[in-house]
């Protein structure tokens, strides 16, 4: 437990998670601080998404405790719906709702959810959407954007939620590299507007600016967490800067 | 020629037997697409046992003959003290017979939303209904309308085994006239002719429903 008597935004205790016998997370124990911007690293295979979706209970965990805003993560139902609500995620393939506009992506779950007026939904919307840089797509399909726009709207689709905390798992992996940038603008902007973030991704240069803090995963358990000043420059572990070696020589 | 001389004599009764086959296909439909829809959203929905209850009932319905279940109603009901006429048990073993493969074709039809968009839903704090509502149901009903296309057309050759158990739809009329006129070919050919006067416009329509909903977004 961290020194401070701030309560962590999440918090997850002894958490583990099996897909059949293959465990996945060993004994994660993570706090993520009002604020705070976490950077989650670590090879592919080592359970970076998975404990990402165990926060929101996409995915459900095997043992342990999940605490979001100071909440036990409940079963099924409203409760969770409740508390996901609160939560904003952002996947690497966009996952925006094909059949809805971008502003209608963005205004269907306030409008539903909420239960905000519809007209108030549209003009957060649109806020929002020029926020992340594209207004002018307000009325165009998924279909008809290219994935950095894709994206943004993804993240505006979340940030419409007004979520304590905003998770995102990847969010530039499916990107062209042109369009990497503008994302992570986005991202960073919101970082120093005070917005709690855990994020995995590739992009240490986003890291190394962005993070308070970076955790390295390998096989499901966390290895090493540190300031990324420290991280990058110094790790402590083997496997932290055989990881780094093999990343950074790209 | 004997097609003419059982058509002049006999309309009536091919009439009369169309108008059965036709009130037959549309309340069997119906049913079928209101219990069908009923178990494909158990299918998928988040409570075990009704999951489990409906697949099982799928699976129960795809594997036994049509005609097997209609005589099995009509003889069993009764027993556990339920009477209906022959025409509504008929129409009820339509209607939970071909519901079962209404209930797959949905399925089928849902599975085509890409499941990112579900978990994306469900992250957004929407409930399994608020996320069948507004992202599952408008994005597959595109998808099911050809196979329920198929499942209506089935349907309707299906009627016909409402004839076996007495209901007097066309081929009811059929064989019943068979009996009569003793010439087969022309009486089954006209029988044929009935089920294709109202098999060929009801395919019609569909596809053109179906080209209209691939305009519509
Ligand atoms: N739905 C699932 N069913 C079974 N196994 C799964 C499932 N999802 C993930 N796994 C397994 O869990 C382990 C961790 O996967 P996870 O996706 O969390 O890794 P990751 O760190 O995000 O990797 P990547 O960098 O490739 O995205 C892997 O071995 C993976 O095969
Ligand atoms: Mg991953």
């Amino acid at each position: 437990m961290s020194a401070t008597s701030v309560q962590p935004l999440v918090s997850l205790r002894h958490v583990d998670k099996l897909f059949g016998d293959n465990q996945v997370l060993y004994d994660i124990n993570l706090d993520i601080a009002p604020g705070e911007v976490v950077v989650l690293v670590g090879p592919s295979g080592s359970g970076k998404s998975t404990l990402c979706r165990c926060i929101n209970r996409l995915e459900t965990i095997n043992a342990g405790e999940v605490h979001v805003n100071g909440e036990l993560l409940p079963l099924e139902g409203k409760d969770l719906s409740r508390i996901r609500a609160d939560v904003g995620m952002v996947f690497q393939s966009f996952n925006l709702f094909g059949h809805m506009t971008a502003l209608e992506n963005i205004t269907v779950a306030p409008i539903k959810v909420r239960g905000t007026d519809k007209k108030e939904a549209i003009e957060l919307g649109m806020k929002l959407l020029t926020r992340v840089g594209i207004p002018e797509k307000a009325h165009q399909y998924p279909a008809q954007l290219s994935g950095g726009q894709q994206q943004r709207v993804a993240i505006a689709r979340a940030l419409a939620m007004n979520p304590k905390v905003m998770l995102f798992d990847e969010p530039t992996s499916a990107l062209d590299p042109e369009m990497i940038n503008e994302v992570l603008d986005v991202m960073t902007s919101l970082a120093q507007d005070g917005m709690t973030m855990l994020i995995v991704t590739h992009e240490m240069g986003f890291a190394r600016r962005a993070a308070n803090r970076v955790i390295f995963m390998d096989e499901g358990r966390i290895v090493e967490q540190a300031p990324p000043s420290e991280f990058f420059s110094n790790p402590k572990t083997d496997r932290a800067k055989d990881f780094l070696s093999k990343i950074l020589q790209h | 020629m004997d097609l003419i001389y059982i058509i002049r004599e006999y309309w009536p009764m091919f009439a009369r037997g169309a108008e059965m086959t036709l009130f037959l296909t549309v309340t069997s439909a119906l049913l079928a697409f209101l219990i069908g829809s009923i178990v494909a959203v158990m299918r998928i929905g988040p409570i075990p046992p009704l999951r489990a209850a409906a697949s099982v009932y799928i699976e129960i319905m795809r594997a036994i003959p049509l005609l097997a279940l209609i005589i099995l109603f009509l003889v069993a009901l009764p027993k556990i003290g339920i009477f209906y006429s022959t025409t509504i048990s008929a129409i009820l073993t339509l209607g939970i017979y071909t519901g079962a493969y209404v209930a797959e074709a949905l399925r089928a039809g849902f599975r085509t939303v890409p499941k990112g968009q579900i978990e994306a839903a469900r992250a957004l704090g929407m409930t399994f209904r608020g996320m069948f509502l507004n992202v599952l149901l408008p994005q597959s009903i595109r998808s099911v309308i050809p196979p329920m296309g198929n499942l209506l057309i089935s349907n309707i050759k299906a009627t016909a085994l409402a004839g076996a158990v007495g209901v007097q739809e066309i081929y009811w009329a059929a064989a019943r006239v068979n009996f009569d006129s003793a010439r087969s070919i022309a009486v089954f050919t006209l029988a044929a002719i009935c089920y294709l006067c109202i098999a060929l416009p009801t395919g019609f329509l569909w596809r053109k429903l179906e080209a209209r909903m691939k305009i519509v977004r």
